[in-house]
């Protein structure tokens, strides 16, 4: 993974130091309450109900064990214990005090982590495939992008001060897992008639109150253009988005405003200038250094091959071969291990510091100390030898760290909701354990087989309830909880949004109702028919139906 | 007025053909009258307003201005990214001196934006 220069240590030391400074002109009133969370937000430090929350950047989900077992101390010292992975491939902690936040980010910086542009209206953390570099379906490693425009974005002057958050999500591999189709700049590595690698460039994708599937803005870009390119984007958005309305201020509404075909235009009435500037070309030099970064952890010696070799009766070990381990590897005789974050009775993507101080100590002995968090909110350990899977799931064991429920119905998505978020409408989290506790038949679970459920608190959609198979958005009705469930949504290659199944349904009823809709698929499947396909299939019509008439 | 010129606290006359931008004001359709201008205005005392940095780089780089780029309303926190966007002439908000904003510049000595 990629590791920090001098230059890159002073810039988040400086930044640590600059924070501290804020802190203390806040507290004898140079600066004022809106100036200070104008400040504070853009080092991923909100207020929310109860207390401040912090945001710290993981930036495309990558950590190694050194930065997770810091993530412990962190979480053990400065709050109650635990952290919060979230959707963004961010680590967040709720209950920091707002004096020792210069302290964490002093001692994050000794690991090579901060919290730089976490939060506000700029350019977020970049996000992309947790499997980058490791998956077989990679056209290029998507990493040594996101570093590179992690760099230019980091302390962008011109884009502090943007109509509202920017998200970049960047994938190389064929099978989309980074969202791409969902973001306010999505990047795919693509290879055109000639061989040559490049970018396809969408724009105005997102979720939220106006969910929008991004749209293709340069369907070849050259590599060496891509700062270029994407600086052009923001300074567009930044001079023509909407101010006046912080719903109406996401690129998306922008580029639906003016047509994708007239955004294009502008975009490149700028680019025709900013292309010719040297210092923003991306040479060949710079990309092969950047990806020297990336290699391959050291291996450690002897490696065995095939699971299949390894005789081990366990019916629960069995499970979690089939659900949690990723087989397909670049390198012989690996896979991916995911670490489910949904263990029954926890909220979706918490940790405990034990849990990360033992997933460090872990990562070291089976993973070539390298870790990443995924979209899902969920954790891989990219490097495992197939040879140790047994003992791998043994320690993970002793640390309630092998549910074997990736890509179940109970590895959801759920954002905070009410328990801890201002804005929500709805509880989530003790909703994700009703639905968890109803289905914890691991036997049930794999029947019903891969599919995705999303659920949000709000209309803002942090826990993407349109991208998911099943998706349930908290609404309020006159101060009652209830939820809007749609289904057909999708994230990845056929990113679609989900179609309302009918009208909310109260919160006693909700589980119930979700029992329905996948009753009505199990018996309704053709085969090995996923879920996501028998509702292409089928329409929603017969699940409504079905749902409807029993309530 | 006081203002902060190449990092360094002077007395400066607004120039009386100087012309205040809005955020909202299309540059290039004014191009041919503020080219002419000695001195163009912005106003970056809207803390979040973040337009005028885009302008004032446009102004820089895609339309070559040359004149003095006069900054109004800057603070300890952004002082340096109106100086990186292009702005040679700085006026403090009026809860600073500029003085007060000077220490401000270096708080981060090295960026990752080269063309800035
Ligand atoms: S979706 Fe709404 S409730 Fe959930 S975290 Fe986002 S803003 Fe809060």
């Amino acid at each position: 993974m990629y590791q920090y220069n001098k230059h890159d240590q002073q810039s988040i030391e400086q930044r640590a130091a600059q924070f501290r400074g804020q802190v203390e002109r806040f507290k004898t009133g140079d600066i004022d309450e809106d100036e200070f969370r104008a400040l504070r937000l853009r080092n991923g430090l909100y207020y929310q109900i109860h207390a401040h929350m912090l945001r710290i950047a993981i930036p495309y989900g990558v950590v190694n064990a050194n930065q997770m077992r810091m993530f412990g101390h962190i979480c053990r010292t400065y709050d109650k214990g635990y952290g919060h992975f979230t959707t963004r491939q961010n680590l967040q902690i709720n209950w920091p005090e707002l004096e020792d936040v210069p302290s964490i980010l002093e001692e994050l910086a000794t690991v090579q982590v901060h919290a730089i542009q976490t939060s506000g209206n700029c350019i977020r953390n970049i996000t992309s495939d947790h499997l980058a570099g490791i998956a077989t379906d990679e056209i290029e490693d998507p990493r040594p992008y996101c570093e590179i425009l992690r760099h230019w974005s980091t302390f962008h002057p011109e884009f502090n001060w943007l109509p509202r958050k920017f998200k970049f999500a960047v994938t190389g591999a064929i099978e989309d897992r980074a969202a791409v189709q969902w973001h306010d700049i999505g990047l795919r590595l693509v290879k055109n008639d000639d061989g040559e690698v490049g970018f396809q460039v969408l724009v105005g994708g997102g979720m939220g109150r106006t969910p929008v599937i991004g749209k293709v803005i340069c369907e070849f870009l050259e590599k060496r253009y891509i700062k270029s390119y994407v600086e052009s984007i923001l300074r567009v958005y930044n001079l023509h988005g909407r101010r006046d309305n912080k719903y109406k201020a996401r690129i998306k509404i922008l580029v639906n405003a003016m047509g994708i075909d007239t955004f294009r235009q502008e975009v490149e009435a700028e680019w025709e200038l900013l292309k010719q500037d040297p210092s923003l070309w991306l040479e060949q030099e710079e990309i092969d250094a950047m990806k020297a970064q990336f290699e391959h952890p050291d291996e450690s010696p002897k490696v065995s091959s095939s699971i299949e070799g390894i005789a081990v009766k366990d019916n629960n070990y069995d499970l979690w071969l089939s659900r949690n381990v990723e087989q397909t590897h670049v390198l012989d005789g690996y896979c991916a291990t995911f670490i489910s974050l949904k263990a029954q009775g926890e909220a979706p993507g918490d940790a405990t510091s034990e849990q990360m101080e033992a997933i460090a100590d872990i990562a070291e002995k089976f993973s070539r100390s390298e870790i990443r968090v995924t979209h899902e909110q969920n954790l891989v350990l990219p490097y495992v030898k197939t040879s140790e899977l047994y003992a791998l799931w043994m320690e993970l064991n002793k640390h309630e760290l092998a549910t074997p429920n990736i890509g179940t119905l109970n590895d959801m998505i759920c954002c905070p909701g009410l328990d801890f978020c201002s804005l929500a409408n709805a509880t989530t989290i003790p909703l994700a354990a009703a639905i968890n506790e109803r289905f914890n038949d691991l036997d049930e679970l794999h029947n019903i087989g891969n599919i995705k459920l999303k659920m949000s608190g709000c209309m803002n959609a942090c826990g993407h309830h349109h991208a998911g198979h099943i998706g349930i958005l908290g609404v309020d009705k006159k101060g009652k909880e209830w939820y809007q469930i749609t289904l057909g949504g999708s994230a990845e290659n056929d990113s679609a949004l989900g179609k309302r199944l009918g009208p909310a349904v109260k919160k006693e009823e909700l589980v119930g109702a979700l029992d329905t809709i996948l009753n009505v698929y199990l018996e309704k499947r053709q085969q090995d028919e996923s879920f996501q396909e028998s509702v292409n299939r089928l329409g929603i019509e017969p699940f409504k139906e079905q749902v409807y008439a029993s309530h | 007025m006081q203002v902060i010129k190449e990092r360094i606290v002077i007395d400066y006359d607004l120039p009386e053909s100087a012309i205040k931008i809005e955020p909202d004001t299309d540059l290039k359709e004014q191009l041919a009258t503020l080219s002419e201008a000695p001195a163009l205005i912005f106003d970056f005392s809207n803390y979040e307003e973040g337009r005028p940095y885009s302008q004032t780089r446009q102004l820089r780089t895609r339309f070559g201005f040359t004149g003095d780029i006069v900054a109004l309303g800057a603070r300890k926190d952004n002082v340096a990214m109106i100086e990186r966007c292009g702005a040679n002439i700085i006026s403090a908000h009026e809860k600073y001196s500029a003085d007060d904003l000077l220490p401000f510049f270096e708080e981060i000595t090295d960026y990752y934006q080269p063309n800035y």
